[in-house]
């Protein structure tokens, strides 16, 4: 099988195939990152910079 | 996983003591190094400014900029950003009050160190690296401490899941400990003196994994972790993408290790270490912009704000200079582009745009936002923080610009050819010349640059003195963080199926790299499957209220560090492995000689006299395999001759021409008249009239230790450099007779009166050594790129 697979591809078509498989996996990526889903968890993470809590006191 | 979710209301009394001292520290460092730095770039266009004076000249002060700028400027803001952050996102205060002392003050004594130190040449030559063993030692020291701190307030935390800047925070740390402690193994000489274990292209490639990691484990990735927390506060926001962040963090610190390699390009570095950190390097662009979007994007819809508050100013320039820098890194990094603005002044100009731009901004916005906060009033002037924007944006674009003009002319210039085939611009110093005009702008840029940061300084104060260092007590509600029994071990989280992918994935690809066409159809075959795998899982893990294996990672300090150092380390393995493990070999000459022969007592003496100079600041000892440069400078350089170079001095700036043969161009006597006058020594300069190097008139008084000599020559041996038990035993006597010959040879060419004890016959020595080693009798021919 293995000598079957190296007539069809030479040396030089390896790099070029990866490459589109670097950008198949960068394209999933972006699609993932881009979809809205779990928005709420998300967003409570987000957000954990904007809560201080209610200031109690402040020593000068 | 599942949590308990009771939750309590708490009190928390922040420690903001040790922000303000880290925010001062950063500010008084940050003035003091950039006004170092301007004395250096005047240096350039007034040599006189060297003063002929040992410790104010280019070669000694550049590393205390470089230092100052890295470690003491950012190195202070990031902590001020990283305590102030940390404790609000973790809902505690610190672990330990005294950690976190210790901290702010043994980094000030460690920056005092270097004062006291790299100006008087106490130095290991390797950059951002240069400070001596003992120092080392103290960095280390008080990192373990601050680690210590950090990591036992993720234990005492009232905040289940860490932010991502904590994530960014947790891989500075882990990062720098193991770059720093890996970089710098030496064995101590003396009690200012030690030598590195690593010689080289070994040493070249380990340096280079630490300095550019240096870069982005220090200069990115914390800052990066202050924009995912300051950034959102003062635009008032949540982050753009969270989901985003995640992809940022895991493919930044996986990538970014990898990259060093990109500095050594088309050097004697094998090619396959010089591919992978270009390929690794063009990589980069994609997480690198991927992070600056998600800092821009997450202005939408407060964008107005911009106009009117300096805080969103400097932060905004500031990620948009990131974007540019991380842009241009990479562009750099191709081969061929690297052959053009490599060792010239365009890398300067890229790294002042990164430490400037990024650096320099995020700080100014992080501290504008934070000093009033921290004296419990309001921002002294506004309208002085414009001009401070203004000011440095104009510096900024000054400095930059004239760089890129000067560096890529240099670049032309070295290459530029007549019609039949000879160097267009012979005189070093005919190309030298032509960048005068660029070099007095980049001064003015500099200059306007530190003018900005002395009046955000006197805003700060003026700020500070308005009102009263506070401190917060805070009411957070808190979620109560134990484990329940059916949690995940860490080590099940560790082993985990997406790191089991990861790992495959990895393997595959090595599989596929290999140079055999079997082995890389396999490794093909294999990583199309694991790419179709991890694409699925992506999508796999889209079910409402099912917990990813993010989100328990998340809330798993140890699990998610140890994750960390794992994506951070393969790449150092991966990189210094095959050269850790090669046995070295020095090729024999056809007389059966080793070709490339320790250095003599002299000539090792000498050595350390260039190191503590600081002359690999403005010279190469690498000659790249083209024709313009085996024109100007003889055959290109071979791995071997550098094999006994602890540290190597291959150099990565060309402010003077590269030195890897000199001792074949030039005689004793014109290296004599050229250390007491490169400018005006009309006699043996004719074609340097116009050289900018310092004078070093002190070489020609002070004399060599020559007792240490030996004790180096014996350090080195069981570092395994071949000296024999005879040449240890004859050092001092070896040192006495090739210093004769040398003053011998000198009062032959007309230079009467040299005293064989001064440190400048011994520095001839060195130099007259460069290039005259043997070919080896097996020599294959580099291929010359650009012949004609």
């Amino acid at each position: 099988m293995l000598k079957e697979l190296q007539s069809y591809v030479s040396l030089f078509d390896l790099p070029v195939i990866a490459t589109w498989l670097f950008v198949a996996m960068f394209l999933t990526v972006l699609i993932r990152v881009c979809q809205r889903s779990r928005q709420a968890e998300y967003k409570r993470m987000a957000s954990l910079p904007l809560d201080d809590g209610a200031v109690v006191k402040e020593d000068k | 996983m599942e949590v308990a979710t009771t939750s309590e209301m708490r009190r928390i009394t922040y420690d903001d003591g040790v922000v303000r001292g880290f925010v001062w520290a950063s500010v008084v460092w940050g003035a003091i190094g950039m006004l170092v730095g301007l004395i250096c770039a005047l240096q350039l266009s007034f040599p006189q400014l060297n003063f002929d004076t040992p410790w104010l000249t280019f070669g000694r002060l550049r590393p205390l900029h470089t230092n100052a700028v890295i470690f003491a400027l950012v190195g202070n803001m990031m902590f001020a950003g990283m305590y102030y952050s940390s404790q609000r996102l973790l809902k505690t205060r610190m672990a330990s009050d005294l950690l976190s002392k210790v901290h702010l003050w043994g980094w000030q004594l460690i920056i005092l160190g270097a004062v006291l130190t790299l100006p008087f040449g106490i130095t290991q030559s390797k950059e951002y690296a240069e400070l001596e063993w003992f120092l080392d030692i103290a960095v280390v020291i008080v990192w373990v401490a601050f680690a210590w701190n950090f990591f036992w307030t993720l234990k005492i935390r009232n905040e289940k899941n860490l932010y991502v800047s904590i994530w960014f925070y947790i891989s500075t740390i882990l990062t720098i400990a193991v770059l720093y402690i890996v970089n710098n193994l030496a064995l101590p000489v003396t009690g200012t003196k030690s030598i590195g274990v690593f010689s080289g292209a070994q040493d070249a490639l380990t340096q280079w994994w630490y300095g550019h990691n240096a870069v982005a484990f220090f200069l990115t990735t914390p800052i990066l972790g202050i924009m995912y927390y300051f950034l959102p506060k003062a635009a008032d926001r949540p982050v753009f993408s969270y989901r985003l962040s995640i992809v940022h963090f895991w493919a930044l610190v996986f990538i970014y290790i990898w990259a060093g390699p990109h500095h050594l390009l088309n050097t004697a570095l094998p090619d396959w270490a010089q591919s992978l950190g270009m390929v690794f390097s063009l990589m980069l662009w994609a997480p690198s912009w991927g992070g600056m979007l998600n800092g821009l994007l997450t202005l939408r819809g407060a964008w107005h704000k911009v106009r009117t508050d300096p805080v969103l100013k400097f932060f905004v320039a500031g990620v948009t200079f990131y974007g540019m820098a991380t842009f241009e890194g990479p562009l750099l990094s191709i081969k061929s582009v690297s052959a053009l603005g490599h060792y010239t002044d365009w890398i300067i100009g890229h790294v002042h745009a990164g430490a400037l731009g990024w650096n320099g901004f995020m700080a100014a916005g992080m501290f504008y936002w934070m000093v009033p906060r921290l004296f419990g009033t309001k921002l002294h002037s506004t309208k002085m923080a414009d001009w401070h924007f203004w000011l440095g944006m104009m510096g900024i674009l000054l400095y930059v610009g004239s760089m890129w003009v000067s560096g890529i002319s240099q670049g032309l210039m070295w290459r530029a050819e007549t019609a039949d085939g000879g160097l267009q611009y012979t005189a070093w110093n005919e190309i030298l010349d032509t960048q005068q005009l660029m070099y007095v702008a980049r001064s003015i840029g500099g200059g306007v640059f530190l003018v900005g940061w002395l009046l955000m300084g006197w805003n700060l104060i003026a700020t500070a003195m308005s009102g009263k260092a506070t401190n917060v007590e805070v009411e957070v509600a808190v979620i109560d963080t134990k484990p329940l029994p059916t949690d995940e071990s860490t080590a099940s989280l560790v082993f985990s199926k997406p790191v089991i992918i990861c790992f495959l994935g990895l393997f595959a690809a090595t599989m596929f790299i290999m140079p055999n066409i079997g082995l890389a159809v396999l490794g093909f075959v294999l990583l199309l499957a694991v790419v179709a795998f991890a694409c699925g899982m992506l999508f796999g893990s889209m079910g409402k209220g099912k917990h990813t294996w993010h989100d328990k990672i998340e809330s798993r300090p140890l699990a998610f560090s140890v994750l960390t150092l794992i994506a951070v380390v393969i790449g150092g393995l991966y990189e210094l492995l095959p050269g850790l493990i090669t046995e070295k070999k020095v090729p024999l000459a056809a007389n059966g000689e080793m070709s490339v022969q320790p250095y003599t007592a002299l000539e090792l003496a000498g050595r350390d006299i260039y190191v503590r100079e600081g002359c690999y600041v403005c010279h190469s000892q690498m000659i790249r395999p083209f024709r313009s440069e085996q024109l100007r400078y003889g055959p290109p350089s071979r791995l071997e001759e550098s094999m006994w170079d602890h540290p190597f001095q291959w150099g990565s700036k060309r402010t003077g021409p590269d030195l890897a043969r000199v001792g074949t161009k030039y005689s004793e006597s014109w290296h004599w008249n050229h250390m007491i006058d490169p400018r005006y020594g009309a006699k043996y300069v004719a074609d340097a009239g116009l050289s900018i190097m310092p004078a070093y008139p002190w070489l020609y008084d002070d004399k060599v230790e020559v007792g240490v000599v030996a004790d180096k020559m014996r350090v080195l041996k069981k570092l395994g450099t071949p000296y024999t038990d005879e040449q240890l035993a004859g050092a001092g006597e070896a040192y006495a007779t090739q210093a004769a010959t040398t003053v011998s040879n000198l009062a032959t060419q007309g230079e009467t009166g040299a005293d064989p004890e001064t440190e400048i016959v011994a520095l001839i020595a060195y130099l007259m050594r460069l290039g005259r080693n043997l070919e080896p009798a097996e020599h294959q021919p580099v291929d010359i790129q650009g012949g004609k």
